[in-house]
């Protein structure tokens, strides 16, 4: 590691061994690591974290790790759950928020990000201006753009605007030999896709160091409905019917949540209809949809969506809180539901497990699904819910992740995942990463 | 929580499982604020300042607090009292709260040898209401204007040459001898109808000792200037003293035309000078005014001395002073 330090300093690299710096990048956002904290352990620690201001500097690190074969791990907000950017190695954490540049193309509709850029600041700096990215995760507060890119987000709007893969016009990105990949930038173009190969990455071809993004007018007009049901299945058959009107953001509700959220005891679903045409699609909404109306659910659900205080409030008290997301085709979905739910339950230690829908395509659905736990042993009852939600939802239908992505906490499902492309995806990573420097452990 | 949501809980929770939730159901909210935080994915990160010119996760301030929690006494220094934080926080925690009572006063000397370079003794003056300058109203060379301009306005006020600094750096650092300076403020005030400052922080700082402290903007009268301004809420004034809209009515009322930046009222964006963040890292604190200047398009007017000397811009006396 000393010659790693003297490299980055003749490279005029910002760097630092500090222990507070250290700690910083001990983990990500993954809720083992979360009771890990509460004990005063860190789950593991980098020898030195780098803070490159520029593509360039990020290549320069790169260049210094592979020729050493130093183990480089990649930092962005460390909001990710899936315990992927953990430096079990040691070696470099590299920190890309000195990434940080926004430059707005108005005419184009495109912005251009480095990837330290904070999702929360870019889509307020944007709504100034009259427009949105209309990419709302939770995490839109504290994740950033090349997280989005390398954990193949998903947000609340992807519905009517899709998700992160939809939204990228192009990106620069630094291979682990330091050599910087950037294209022609276009709207559109024939061919092999290339970029896409970093799109859910997860930090394993390399860095992505800046992103395109096309963005939307912040729409005029909006329509919010919401609906109750009597069960899983005639919510989903309404959001299907829903989908034909092109709502901007539609989520279904099992009754559990919706009486966290609602206080109702049914089954709901919410909608919001934007830009021009909503007033007429909502009204049409209204005529198809077989729930019964209710007031007010869309604007209750805007205003917590983004509090995520339950997981410090019982996190404290060491419950163990996590979600899992998984995307079914429509045929299998309620099945899929009723088992995985089922499967969570059974596990000693459950005190609640409920589910949502929450992003929606023409040939399906993802189910989000929370459970929360009390158990005495709490990574035995973790490593349990998991093995017994994923076998129960690769046995209906689904499969392991839709954007939370694979990391380490879903590397064992791969082969199911993948199928026979595992190989290939094996002999990229040695193609492009020679000495396995990139993430190691994570989608291995 | 919702009782019937409790209820479906514990019916479907094993009997082992609800024993032991028995034992800890009534600590649910309890647990302190630094865990807390430390617990929380960093959900207000974007609106942090310090975070947002230093560009390392470490003085962030989920990671402040887990750097707390852990025992570390370095980043718990690098925080603004701006509360950025708290406004974006469903738990209301405000991180440089927590992390104060933690600081142990190891750059007390620093703050002594600045304030002992800035104080100045001012003339005396008999008043009903006492003008409280605040050591950063001296510093940026605002006093003489303020004073003069009250003058011109007319009103009636004190000086003392008493107090220069409220307490609050030393207050900020955790150096104890901020209670010398309260209690000495706490009588000063006493023999007052009430307190008028320039200063936001100071105005705070006042009013949690209890004394009557209004902020300079509630004695200024509106005269007419004219043009497009852009108005920078100071963190303390939109956030602790609640005024947001009386700047702006009282901007509009000098026939101003209003520009809001990206980031306004509560959910302002911090000019940098904040609390005693210049004092210690003065690099850093510039690399913030220079991010938030390039967020106001147009002339700023302020009203905080910090604010106006970081932004480069005009109080709200200096404004006036232009056209008395």
């Amino acid at each position: 590691m000393s010659r790693v330090l003297e490299e980055l300093k003749s490279a005029g690299i910002a760097f630092s061994t500090d222990y507070e710096d250290l700690i910083a990048h001990c983990k990500d956002f993954n809720p083992l690591h979360q009771l890990k904290l509460i004990e005063k352990k860190t789950p593991a620690l980098p020898e030195v974290v780098v803070f490159p201001k520029s593509i360039e500097e990020v290549s320069e690190v790169l260049k210094i790790a592979n020729a050493l074969r130093i183990p480089v791990y990649v930092f962005g907000g460390a909001s990710g759950v899936i315990d992927s950017a953990t430096p079990y190695e040691g070696g470099i954490a590299l920190s890309t928020l000195g990434l940080d540049w926004i430059e707005i193309e108005e005419e184009n509709r495109t912005v251009t990000c480095g990837a330290g850029v904070v999702g929360g600041r870019l889509e307020k700096i944007l709504n100034h201006r009259g427009y949105s990215l209309r990419h709302i995760p939770q995490s839109l507060y504290c994740s950033t753009v090349g997280g989005w890119v390398a954990t193949a987000s998903s947000g609340q709007f992807s519905t009517g605007y899709g998700n992160i893969e939809d939204l990228i016009v192009s990106l620069k990105a630094v291979l682990p030999n330091g050599e910087i990949l950037e294209e022609r930038k276009t709207p559109r173009r024939a061919g092999v896709d290339l970029k896409r190969l970093f799109v859910g990455s997860e930090g394993l071809f390399g860095v992505i160091a800046e992103v395109t993004m096309k963005f939307f007018e912040l729409p005029k007009e909006s329509v919010k409905l919401s609906f109750e049901y009597d069960s899983i299945e005639s919510a989903l058959e309404d959001a299907k019917r829903f989908l034909s009107l092109k709502p901007a953001l539609m989520r279904v509700f099992d009754d559990e949540e919706t009486l966290r959220y609602f206080d109702s005891e049914a089954f709901s679903m919410i909608a919001i209809f934007e830009g021009n045409g909503a007033k007429e699609s909502g009204m049409i909404a209204r005529s198809i949809s077989k729930g019964k109306e209710v007031e007010g659910y869309t604007d209750i659900w805007l205003e917590k969506r983004f509090d995520v205080s339950d997981i410090s409030k019982i996190g404290v008290l060491g419950f163990v809180f996590d979600t899992i997301e998984v995307s079914c085709f429509w045929k299998p979905a309620a099945k899929l539901y009723r088992a995985v739910i089922e499967a969570i339950r059974r596990v000693e230690g459950t005190v609640t497990a409920s589910a949502h829908a929450s992003h929606f395509y023409e040939s399906g659905l993802c189910f989000y699904f929370t459970f929360a736990g009390f158990p005495a042993n709490a990574e035995g009852y973790y490593s349990e819910v998991w093995k017994r939600a994923i076998k129960a939802s690769l046995e209906n239908g689904g499969n392991t992740t839709h954007h939370h992505g694979i990391g380490r906490l879903r590397r064992a499902w791969m082969g199911e995942e993948f199928g026979s492309f595992l190989p290939l995806l094996k002999e990229l990573k040695f193609l492009i990463d020679r000495n396995n420097i990139m993430n190691r452990g994570v989608l291995q | 929580m919702n009782p019937k949501l409790i209820m479906r809980i514990l019916s479907q929770t094993d009997m082992k499982t609800k024993l032991r939730l028995a034992k800890v159901i009534p600590k649910l909210g309890s647990g302190d604020e630094i865990a807390k935080c430390m617990l929380c994915p960093n959900m207000c990160l974007y609106a942090c300042p310090v975070f947002d010119a230093e560009r390392r996760l470490t003085v962030s301030p989920s990671v402040k607090s887990r750097i707390a929690y852990f025992g570390g006494n370095e980043a718990i220094y690098h925080c603004l009292p701006c509360d950025a934080c708290k406004e974006n926080c469903r738990m209301e925690i405000s991180v440089n709260d927590s992390l104060r009572k933690l600081r142990n006063g190891k750059y007390g000397d620093k703050i002594d040898g600045w304030l002992k370079k800035i104080s100045k003794r001012t003339e005396e003056r008999d008043g009903r209401i006492l003008y409280f300058p605040g050591c950063r109203t001296f510093e940026f060379g605002l006093f003489e204007k303020n004073v003069e301009c009250l003058e011109k306005l007319g009103i009636d006020f004190a000086l003392t040459s008493e107090i220069v600094c409220c307490g609050m750096p030393y207050y900020e650092i955790g150096d104890k001898r901020y209670m010398e300076y309260f209690s000495r403020l706490k009588k000063v005030a006493s023999g007052y109808e009430r307190v008028i400052s320039s200063c936001p922080h100071c105005v705070s700082v006042m009013r949690e000792l209890g004394i009557r402290a209004e902020h300079l903007l509630t004695v200024l009268r509106p005269l007419k200037i004219g043009g497009t301004v852009s108005y920078h809420d100071p963190c303390l004034m939109a956030r602790k003293l609640c005024l947001v809209e009386e700047p702006r009515d009282f901007l509009k009322a000098c026939s101003l035309e209003i520009a809001e930046p990206a980031f306004s009222k509560k959910q302002t964006a911090c000019c940098g000078y904040g609390g005693v963040y210049r004092l210690l890292y003065p690099e850093n604190a510039e690399k913030i005014a220079e991010r938030r200047r390039k967020q106001l398009e147009f002339e700023v007017v302020t009203a905080c001395p910090a604010c106006s000397a970081a932004l480069r811009g005009k109080d709200l006396a200096e404004l006036l002073l232009e056209v008395l």
